[in-house]
């Protein structure tokens, strides 16, 4: 029982490290309030719960990489919508090129370790 | 039917049943606590107000206008335990104290003892226990009804509980009671973990030393020294906190059983049964009942604050009651005075001691040699109750109603100021005023008589229990004049009592032994040479008086001056100035 657990745990940090990367990602295409990123992180799979993206957001507004605006909602309170600053751009460039690299290398490690 | 109440909620309105509005109470909590340390925490928690609202609000239609328990657990199941948040960055923005914050409500990591409202029976405290280690609830009920039948302490030990133990109201709550099981896994797990966090401490600590020594910043490093001092200390207070805990509760109710063992008149007394032990002092007319009460609850309450205070330390309960506090407080206050007032009634009869004197008619010859004897009034029944109290010996006849208590005179026996033999006796009791103690010294029963050249002594002086133990006593009074003999019967070997001799022989010894009255005390005539070498030499300080033996001589000094008495010369130093005399060989 202890063993599935840790293997969670691993999967759902795993998903966690490249959270901010999905979530950049997903405000590239345009404005979006923590709802529809959760959608579209769901859609594909990405997120466990929802919880974890609010103090993200929140990580990387205070940060400078986004900014959000109020809009009023007909169905519940006022929701933030929040964009890329120039800041954002570039970080998530960065870290889609580290992306890559990583996914590669470790790509052709497992293969290699395969293949042996 | 169930209470609502109206909550804002990122300003929505909503009706909530009150155990889900405990619920959602509890989880906004639990997420406060766990960013507690961030910079926009605040922001975060409103973030997630307002999504839990938005969630809430699809709940509701004009059909179901009230949020109930499942509702709340739905929304809670989108967003996710708070210990899911948890993010790999925050590490390097909290440092140590993030893994602290972990131990949240949802987090489940260490199961608490709660009382199990669900499966209860009478307060839930069997099922809560029972969920706390893992089993059935029916053996600890059935644990607990065995010790019901060991005077009791089963029905304290449930009481305290109950008492002590928190009822799992809320859903943490109850998450909480079947959190993960305290086993040997967890056990070493928490202990693992425990070690690493101090591991990391001390090495950040030894870090922070280095980094100090640079910028000569000891301030900082004072505060480090403190935190270590703190962690380490902190965690071996509380593993000592638990075995006291254990201490206290396994002597609590060892002593409590005690208490009981005596309130239901079971044990003894110096031989006595405890109920006999203090009719023996209180006599029949005394509110037993009172003094028992009395007793159970100033010494009682204290033994089981113990055992509370023991549990919660085990169990780790802060919870603390002041109502509790306060009438356990005057509870044993109102114990304490019966105790004391009742006590007082009786020692009160103890505080006037009258003697009785009289002197013994007797003729006794002076050549022959007086043989003191008892004369065995009274022989021991298998029935009778034998004990000692206060170094004295009792006998209690209880085949005759009221009961007959036999104590043991004290027989003394001290140089004459005249030619002739002289007896004196003096019975003692007390009482609250003096005609009180001179009647009941008047009641004590005991007998001395001549026959021939025989002293006849009761060997038992006795009172009937009505008059009640009242410090009775006999004490014979002898006196012998210079130079007569005396045979001390073995018969009374437990009645001498304080016999000055010669030959520092002890009280018993000097039974069954032929005795000279000299001028410097009793001499032994008879003893055999070992009895004698063991008490060869002696130093006796007496008052003002100081005598020094040895074997062949003996120094008296008192206010009348110095005299030394050897084998053969007599010294003599005085007012009338210095004596010396040759002794006729």
């Amino acid at each position: 029982m202890k063993q599935t657990i840790n293997t969670e745990n691993t999967q759902s940090q795993m998903r966690k490290g490249v959270l901010e990367l999905c979530t950049l990602s997903v405000l590239a295409i345009g404005e979006a309030y923590p709802t529809e990123i959760i959608e579209q992180l769901k859609s594909s799979k990405m997120m466990i719960v929802e919880g974890t993206l609010y103090p993200l957001l929140t990580r990387l507004k205070n940060a400078n990489y986004l900014t959000y605006r109020w809009e009023e909602s007909t169905s519940g309170p006022p929701r933030k919508y929040y964009k890329l600053t120039p800041e954002g751009e570039a970080l998530l460039k960065e870290l889609e090129n580290t992306w890559d690299e990583m996914v590669d290398a470790v790509n052709k490690l497992l293969k290699e370790n395969k293949n042996k | 039917m169930n209470k609502t109440l109206t909550i804002n909620l990122a300003g929505l309105v909503f009706n909530i049943e009150e155990n889900a509005y405990q619920l959602l109470k509890d989880y906004l909590a639990a997420i406060k606590n766990q960013f507690k340390n961030e910079e926009g925490c605040d922001e975060i928690v409103a973030d997630i107000e307002a999504r839990l609202a938005e969630l809430l609000k699809a709940k509701t239609h004009a059909g179901k206008q009230v949020l109930v328990d499942e509702d709340i657990h739905e929304a809670i199941n989108i967003m996710g335990k708070p210990s899911d948040f948890e993010e790999n960055t925050s590490d390097e923005k909290q440092g140590g104290s993030a893994s602290h914050n972990q131990k949240t409500y949802y987090s489940n990591k260490t199961r608490r003892v709660f009382r199990d409202g669900d499966n209860k029976v009478l307060g839930g405290v069997c099922s809560g226990i029972a969920s706390y280690f893992d089993t059935d609830p029916l053996w600890i009920r059935l644990a607990l009804v065995v010790l019901f039948f060991g005077f009791g302490s089963g029905l304290l030990l449930y009481i305290i509980l109950w008492i002590i133990i928190p009822e799992a109201k809320t859903t943490a709550e109850k998450l909480e009671m079947r959190g993960d099981p305290i086993d040997i896994n967890t056990i070493s797990q928490t202990i693992k973990e425990e070690a690493e966090q101090l591991k990391n401490r001390v090495q950040d600590f030894g870090n922070g030393v280095k980094n100090e020594f640079t910028s000569q910043r000891s301030q900082s490093v004072g505060n480090k020294i403190g935190a270590l001092i703190y962690t380490i200390f902190h965690g071996i207070f509380k593993v000592i906190s638990k075995i006291f805990g254990v201490l206290f509760v396994l002597f609590g109710t060892l002593f409590f059983v005690a208490l009981l063992l005596v309130l239901f008149n079971v044990g003894k007394v110096d031989g006595l049964s405890v109920n006999e032990f203090l009719q023996a002092f209180t006599g029949s007319d005394f509110p037993m009942f009172w003094f028992k009460t009395g007793l159970a609850m100033c010494v009682g309450i204290p033994l089981c604050m113990i055992v509370y205070k023991g549990l919660k330390l085990v169990l780790g309960i802060k919870t603390s009651y002041k109502w509790l506090n306060l009438s356990v407080g005057i509870l044993w206050f109102v114990g304490l005075t019966i105790c004391l007032y009742l006590s007082m009634t009786i020692l009160s009869d103890f505080s006037e001691e009258t003697p009785l004197k009289t002197q013994i008619d007797t003729h006794f010859n002076n050549t022959d040699t007086l043989f003191i004897k008892g004369n065995n009034n009274y022989e021991k029944n298998e029935t009778d109750l034998d004990f000692t109290f206060d170094n004295d010996r009792w006998l209690i006849n209880n085949t005759v109603q009221p009961s007959i208590w036999g104590g043991r005179p004290r027989v003394k026996i001290i140089a004459s100021e005249n030619d002739s033999v002289s007896v004196f006796m003096r019975k003692t009791a007390a009482g609250k005023q003096k005609t009180e103690a001179s009647l009941r010294a008047k009641n004590i029963n005991y007998n001395a008589a001549q026959q021939g050249s025989v002293l006849l002594l009761n060997n038992y002086f006795s009172f009937v229990s009505t008059d009640k133990y009242r410090n009775q006593s006999v004490e014979m009074l002898i006196k012998l004049p210079k130079n007569k003999i005396v045979y001390l019967d073995n018969s009374l070997r437990t009645s001498w009592y304080d016999i000055e001799n010669v030959n520092g022989i002890g009280d018993t010894e000097m039974s069954g032994k032929y005795w000279k009255m000299t001028e410097n005390g009793l001499t032994c005539l008879s003893c055999t040479k070992e009895e004698l070498m063991n008490n060869k030499d002696s130093i006796e300080v007496n008052g003002h008086i100081i005598n020094i033996h040895d074997s062949d001589a003996n120094v008296h000094i008192d206010k009348h001056g110095i005299e030394v008495n050897s084998k053969d010369t007599h010294v003599k130093i005085s007012g009338d100035g210095i004596k010396v005399d040759e002794k006729k060989k």
